[in-house]
């Protein structure tokens, strides 16, 4: 990974990890000042609630109270204490009670018959023991109670008085219907909604909420949940079960007062959203930030590192800017003084190996010259000396003197023919040849040279041999020269193993021999222009072969331990690049 | 001196008292019904007899609304005392009260729940003897003799007789009314819960409706209370102004004959292929005891009469005349 993304990385994560704390830190702050609101409305709502349900309960003690205090209902008492139960009409309660705005009225005998109902005149003469029961404890205004009606049940408050007629007494129970319009008469602020269920009969609502009044009813608490409606129109809600008594202190309803969540769940969506732009900004500034901060930082060291490169590829004249005055200018500097030093000393080497070498050939042409001219002054010694002590000899010496004049200054031709080669080699022509056909030519050609030298020619050639863009001619001779190296490193016999094989985009061949071998000294030499081992070598060979190995974008190589012979190795690529 | 005086106060006065009760000829009768008939030939009750028996002649009809019968001079039985009666028919029992307090109509219909009320009040009531028979029929969709037997036991004569009815008629056990038949006391009237339970047993039954007629209020109630009471049984019984399994129906007895008006009775409630024939005793507990019928009550017909009305003596109405001086 790249000082730069990683930088960059850095960077987006540090202000992906800010952003996210504080949109964490404002979330949280805001959740629980909802909380705090949503528990303040809710407990409003209850309070209003339960003055609304006290009031209305006074309101309903108050009708009944005038109820009973009224002059007809004082007659149907004493009509019913001297007549009964059946002195009462099937309709007496109904009209009494919509005289009195009262949506329930039973009139009770004092044995618990019904005299007459309002909400179900049908149920004269039956039983309601439940209101000759005197109430513990302090006489409330009026009471939660379930009516039981024709086709149903609903909630009521009722409040029970009595009218006196002698010894008898008529009881009156009546009420209020606890439903829809009480519950539209509570100030709902907005979001807020109250639901009334009666434990009896919970259905037609949500399965939750069911299961919230079932926990407020088997608790007998007040019971508070958050609800997740699901999709964004209807969002969380938080809901509080109250239950509500009856005079005996049964379970008859539980009262659900709901919160809608929505604005704080529309609020965290706010903030969620508004840390991701916040976030993508920031992390897109940061990015452009810590780009132009990479770009600071890393472009010297890119620069340093392609400058490198160069120097590893040989351009030892590369450079850096190091105008900066920081760390980086500082290491540009030392690669800059590294380069020219290593030039300098470059320079340095090259002059030393141009002396080495000017040395080494005005050694090698002083013992090459030195041979032939030896002869040629004895010779010519000869010459003088016979002409002036034996005349008569002189002609016959005189042939044989010429005979010796020009082989000796053929040798010298020949040698300087060498060195002229090897200054005016030419340039490769290359062309598509196959490897089989530039082996086997220098083989016959040397086939009659080992076998005078006792040598054992053995070919390891791999078939098929790929075909490279080689100089046949060039290559030929290159070959040649390392035969007949191989056949002077054999005066005495020895076998001579010339393999060729298929390797990765080329081919390698292997010329060894089994002669005395080389030392590490001379491996290391051995390619060195005007370099021999042999006494009357031109030290040109090896390094007319290392040449042309080049010029075919080749590598060469050998492989020697002292007395167990000699192997070189030539690698060649089947295509030029 | 003083005794002549005395004795002709005592002549004046006699005289008086003739005059106030000797019947008058003349006046209009105003007479108002629930009943509304298409034509005269299709008028039945008491109404029917009275056309039929031709004291009076139709002089004008108007169908369902109002009839206009003038006297026949010529009638065998002699002249009606009264000149013309005009009926204004299909009137509610809430709007003949209204005209009779109102001093528009000299006869209407009561309702029985609301007889006791109306002569608390000081109304003139006459109640006929009970001639109408109140039942749940059942209409042939309940084949299990076990819920129409619950049903039957289920039921609360008493309650019904005494208030919602006013004490009017009598609870019935059987068809005929004592006064025809003379054997109704055999037939049991009284409620029987635990039996009635017992009859229907673990049998879960499908909700039953009963049919009534909604333009009675007496029945209405008498609709709420069988309900009630088939609920303590465990029978679900709901009310429905039409469409129902079991039907509340009110019967006029169509004949002083027992047999006879066993017959008519079975045959107008559509259960003419379930009376055995025979003796009417046996015929009628055989009727009663499959449950097909269930009697409730017998009613007397319930008239307000107002105080011009001289003489009334059910639908006699020849016989009928008005005190115009009456207050």
């Amino acid at each position: 990974m790249s000082f730069r993304l990683r930088l960059l990385l850095l960077t987006a994560l540090a202000v992906a990890a800010a952003v996210a704390i504080v949109a964490t830190a404002v979330q949280v702050t805001a959740r629980r000042a909802f909380e705090e609101l949503d528990d303040q409305r809710l407990q409003a709502l209850v309070a209003q609630f339960r003055r609304e349900f006290d009031r209305r309960g006074q309101e309903v003690a108050r009708r009944v109270e005038s109820l009973a205090a009224a002059e007809s209902t004082l007659r149907l008492a004493i009509d019913v204490a001297r007549r009964g139960a059946e002195a009462g009409g099937v309709n007496e309660a109904a009209a009494l009670a919509a005289a009195h705005n009262l949506d329930f009225l039973e009139l009770v005998a004092d044995d618990g018959a019904i005299v007459s109902s309002a909400q179900w005149p049908a149920r004269f003469g039956y039983k309601e023991e439940w209101v000759l029961k005197p109430q513990e404890g302090p006489r409330p205004a009026a009471f939660l109670r379930r009516e039981e009606l024709p086709e149903s049940a609903a909630l009521a408050l009722i409040a029970v008085r009595t009218v006196s007629a002698g010894d008898h007494t008529l009881y009156l129970a009546g009420g209020l219907r606890l439903g829809d319009d009480f519950l539209a008469s509570l100030v709902l602020p907005a979001g807020m909604r109250v639901l009334l269920f009666d434990v009896a009969r919970p259905t037609g609502s949500d399965p939750l909420v069911q299961a919230l009044v079932a926990d407020a009813g088997r608790s007998r608490r007040e019971v508070s949940r958050t609800v997740d409606w699901g999709p964004p129109a209807a969002g969380p809600e938080t809901l509080q079960a109250i239950p509500l008594f009856g005079r005996s202190g049964e379970l008859l309803a539980v009262l659900v007062v709901g919160s809608s969540r929505r604005e704080l769940a529309a609020l965290v969506r706010f903030i969620r959203r508004a840390a991701l732009a916040v976030g993508a900004a920031g992390i897109l500034l940061g990015v452009a930030l810590s780009s132009w901060a990479a770009a600071r930082v890393s472009r010297p060291v890119q620069n340093l590192a392609v400058a490198a490169r160069q120097v590893a590829a040989g351009d030892w004249t590369a450079r850096v800017d190091a105008s900066s005055g920081d760390e980086i200018g500082e290491l540009g500097r030392a690669f800059n003084t590294m380069t020219s030093r290593l030039l300098e000393q470059r320079e340095r080497l090259v002059q030393a190996e141009r002396v080495a070498a000017w040395r080494e050939l005005a050694r090698r042409l002083a013992h090459e010259l030195k041979n032939p001219l030896f002869p040629l002054q004895i010779t010519v010694e000869n010459l003088q000396r016979a002409k002036d002590q034996h005349p008569a000899q002189f002609e016959e010496v005189f042939r044989e003197s010429t005979t010796t004049l020009l082989a000796e200054l053929a040798n010298l031709k020949t040698i300087l023919g060498r060195f002229s080669d090897f200054a005016k080699m030419p340039p490769p022509r290359f062309e598509a040849v196959q490897v089989g056909e530039i082996i086997r030519p220098v083989l016959k050609l040397c086939e009659a040279q080992c076998a005078a030298a006792g040598v054992t020619v053995r070919a390891a050639l791999e078939e098929p041999l790929p075909t490279i863009e080689a100089d046949p001619e060039q290559l030929g001779r290159a070959l040649q020269n390392l035969v007949l190296n191989a056949l002077d490193a054999m005066p005495h016999g020895g076998t001579l193993t010339i393999r060729a094989r298929r390797i990765e985009a080329g081919v390698r061949l292997e010329v060894a021999d089994t002669g005395a071998g080389l030392t590490p000294e001379e491996c290391e030499r051995l390619f060195t222009p005007y370099y021999t081992t042999k006494r009357h070598g031109t030290g040109l060979g090896l390094a007319i072969v290392q040449s042309v190995v080049s010029d075919h974008q080749g590598r060469i190589a050998v492989e020697s331990t002292p007395g167990q012979g000699a192997t070189f190795r030539l690698d060649l690529p089947e295509k030029h690049a | 001196m003083r005794r002549f005086a005395c004795l002709l106060l005592a002549a004046v006065s006699l005289a008086a008292a003739y005059a106030a009760v000797r019947p008058r000829y003349g006046g209009v009768l105003r007479v108002e019904l629930r009943a509304a008939p298409q034509t005269p030939e299709t008028a039945d009750g008491n109404l029917g007899a009275l056309l039929v028996s031709g004291a009076f002649r139709v002089s004008q009809w108007d169908a369902n609304r109002r009839a206009v019968l003038v006297a026949n001079e010529q009638y065998q039985g002699g002249r009606p005392f009264v000149d013309t009666i005009e009926v204004e028919m299909g009137r509610s029992l809430r709007d003949q009260m209204v005209d009779f307090e109102l001093g528009k109509a000299h006869v209407v219909e009561v309702d029985p729940a609301e007889a006791p009320r109306a002569a608390q009040r000081g109304l003139r009531i006459w109640s006929s003897q009970p001639n109408e028979l109140l039942a749940l029929v059942f209409t042939g969709g309940v084949d299990n003799p076990r819920v129409r037997e619950a049903l039957a036991l289920s039921i609360d004569r008493t309650a019904i007789h005494t208030v919602l009815l006013g004490r009017q008629g009598a609870p019935a056990g059987g068809l005929l009314p004592h006064w025809l038949s003379g054997y109704a006391f055999l037939f049991p009237t009284a409620r029987d819960l635990p039996r009635a339970q017992k009859a229907l047993g673990p049998t879960r039954s499908a909700p039953l409706t009963l049919e009534y007629d909604s333009s009675d209020t007496t029945l209405r109630a008498v609709a709420e209370r069988l309900a009630l009471n088939a609920r303590e049984a465990g029978l679900t019984l709901r009310i429905a102004p039409q469409g129902g399994e079991v039907r509340l129906v009110r019967r006029r007895i169509p004949d002083v004959n027992p047999a006879r008006a066993l017959t008519a009775l079975a045959e107008s409630l559509g259960l003419e292929g379930r009376l055995p024939s025979g003796d009417p005793y046996a015929s009628e507990r055989a009727l009663v005891e499959s449950h097909w019928i269930i009697p409730l009550a017998h009613l007397p017909e319930i008239y307000g009469l107002s105080p011009h009305v001289r003489d009334w003596a059910g639908w006699d109405l020849p016989r009928v005349w008005l005190d115009a001086s009456a207050p």
